[in-house]
């Protein structure tokens, strides 16, 4: 589902990711470790194309997006779920607002949109706060209802950056059970994170990064 | 789909302004206050250009013929001037009107004082609009006065003079002040809206990076331009009428040449707020999408 096939990508300063291989097959949760700087968040800008490709390539779906045009950039990243370490929510729009986001960009129409919202809101065990403002939350609800907008469009693929890197340990385990719960249904799920003793009871499959470069 | 975004799109504009409702409030007013100083300036500028037209249609050429000539071959020659080029309407004056005029203007009756009447006979031309002007008169005044038969052909050569050159100063200066203050409207509108951009410069990014197309994150802010436009121009209209009547109520018609029509103000004014409201907030979008 995602597929890394010598990637190089950097940034000013020759800071950024060299020579990466690997692959998230469908169905399947890697983890991206690494302490700060490593270029964790890098790979996953490459594949939601954030940040230019050097050489090498990488492929999405079976489709390379190595090199694409402005368009196809949106037309890729509507394809992605994306959860964000701060949440990334518009906080002037309700929950239900910012759920039905992706599918608004899409153009679906409003009874699907309503449906589909309330379908996620009881998976993420949130339901009734459809009307709620996200500074209304607690943080754990906010990072629920980010998950909520990446799943309401059934991705296959998600990707999630430092998700659990504002919450508490508690919240956290129950924020990767839910993204567990995605692979599931088949999505391959992406997750960088430099906390390892959240990870290491799942006995995932997981790339450590140093200095840009896989290490393990 | 295409109509489900149109919608959302739509709807999106309106709620947005109702989420920034003081931003809202204050580019409407830019818009209307730029839409006001312009359309005062528009106002300004027909009428002064109707007013200078007025003043023209006064122009005129006064020629005196020989003493000589009887008349027939004065009339002869009066016809002859009509057809010069810049020349309106005629009026030919015989000795009779001649005297009839000096006992006007004088209040004298010149036989009673020399016993006859020694004044010539003479005609009054009107200018085509196209020849109001000091130069085109002189060159007509010279045509007539190498004319055989005319004594001579006069005009107020420095009163004319002096009022062509003030028309044509004052309808260039306010030409230009239309000019500047649009730039600067467009200026302070684009630079209100823009503010609202920055303020959801976060958003805009959120939506960009969840797949949003540059149309989908564009058109709610475009159609909020255009109507925070529209509703300038109700403001603006709103408050022009007002100050009209306010204008008419101590001023009184005499100060008012012109005969523009009420529609041609509102549908400038409609028009502009909607162009402003559009440019500003592309203008806006361009400095922050590309940021």
């Amino acid at each position: 589902m995602i597929k890394f096939k010598k990637v190089t990508a950097t940034y000013k300063k020759n800071i950024g990711i060299f020579n990466i291989n690997f692959e998230v097959n469908p169905g399947q949760m890697v983890f991206v470790m690494g302490p700060t700087g490593a270029g964790k968040s890098t790979i996953l800008k490459a594949v939601y194309k954030d940040v230019a490709i050097n050489s090498g390539e990488i492929f999405l779906d079976n489709e390379n997006i190595t090199s694409c045009s402005k368009n196809k950039i949106s037309i890729i990243r509507r394809k992605i779920g994306m959860i964000f370490q701060d949440f990334k929510l518009l906080n002037d729009r309700t929950v239900f607002e910012n759920i039905a986001l992706p599918l608004r960009i899409e153009g679906e129409n409003y009874i699907d949109i309503k449906a589909k919202v309330k379908n996620v809101l009881s998976k993420i065990e949130l339901p009734g706060i459809e009307s709620s403002f996200p500074l209304e939350l607690s943080g754990g609800e906010q990072q629920r209802v980010c998950i909520a907008r990446a799943l309401v469009k059934s991705p296959k693929v998600i990707l999630a950056d430092e998700p659990t890197g504002n919450l508490d340990p508690n919240i956290s385990d129950e924020i990767l059970d839910l993204l567990e719960l995605c692979t599931d249904n088949g999505a391959s799920v992406l997750m960088s994170t430099h906390n390892f003793p959240l990870i290491k009871p799942r006995n995932k499959q997981f790339i450590e990064l140093n200095k840009g470069k896989i290490v393990l | 789909m295409i109509l489900n975004k149109i919608i959302y799109l739509l709807y999106e504009s309106f709620k947005s302004i109702h989420r920034s409702i003081l931003q809202s409030v204050i580019s409407s007013f830019t818009i209307a206050a730029s839409l006001i100083v312009l359309s005062i300036t528009y106002f300004l500028y027909v009428n002064m250009q109707e007013y200078a037209y007025k003043v023209k249609d006064e122009y005129k050429i006064e020629v005196f013929f020989d003493e000589s000539i009887d008349l027939d071959e004065a009339l002869e020659v009066f016809n002859k001037i009509l057809l010069i080029d810049g020349i309106g309407e005629g009026r030919f004056i015989d000795k009779d009107n001649a005297l009839e005029i000096f006992k006007n203007e004088f209040d004298e009756n010149i036989i009673n004082i020399i016993g006859s009447n020694p004044l010539p006979m003479g005609a009054s031309y009107g200018i085509s609009p196209n020849f109001r002007t000091h130069n085109a008169m002189n060159d007509i005044a010279e045509i007539i006065t190498k004319m055989d038969n005319v004594d001579e052909a006069i005009f107020s050569k420095s009163a004319i003079n002096k009022f062509d050159r003030l028309s044509r100063n004052l309808l260039g200066f306010s030409f230009l002040l239309g000019i500047f203050i649009m730039f600067i409207s467009l200026f302070f509108v684009s630079n209100t809206i823009m503010l609202v951009v920055y303020s959801k410069k976060d958003e805009i990014k959120t939506m960009n990076l969840l797949g949003a197309s540059n149309f989908f994150i564009k058109s709610p802010y475009i159609f909020k331009g255009l109507i925070l436009g529209l509703l300038g121009s109700c403001i603006s209209l709103l408050i022009l009428f007002w100050f009209y009547k306010l204008c008419f109520y101590i001023l009184g018609t005499q100060f008012f040449y012109s005969n523009i029509s009420y529609f041609s103000i509102v549908w400038m004014n409609m028009i502009s707020g909607v162009l402003l409201g559009l440019i500003g907030s592309s203008r806006a979008l361009s400095a922050v999408i590309i940021k």
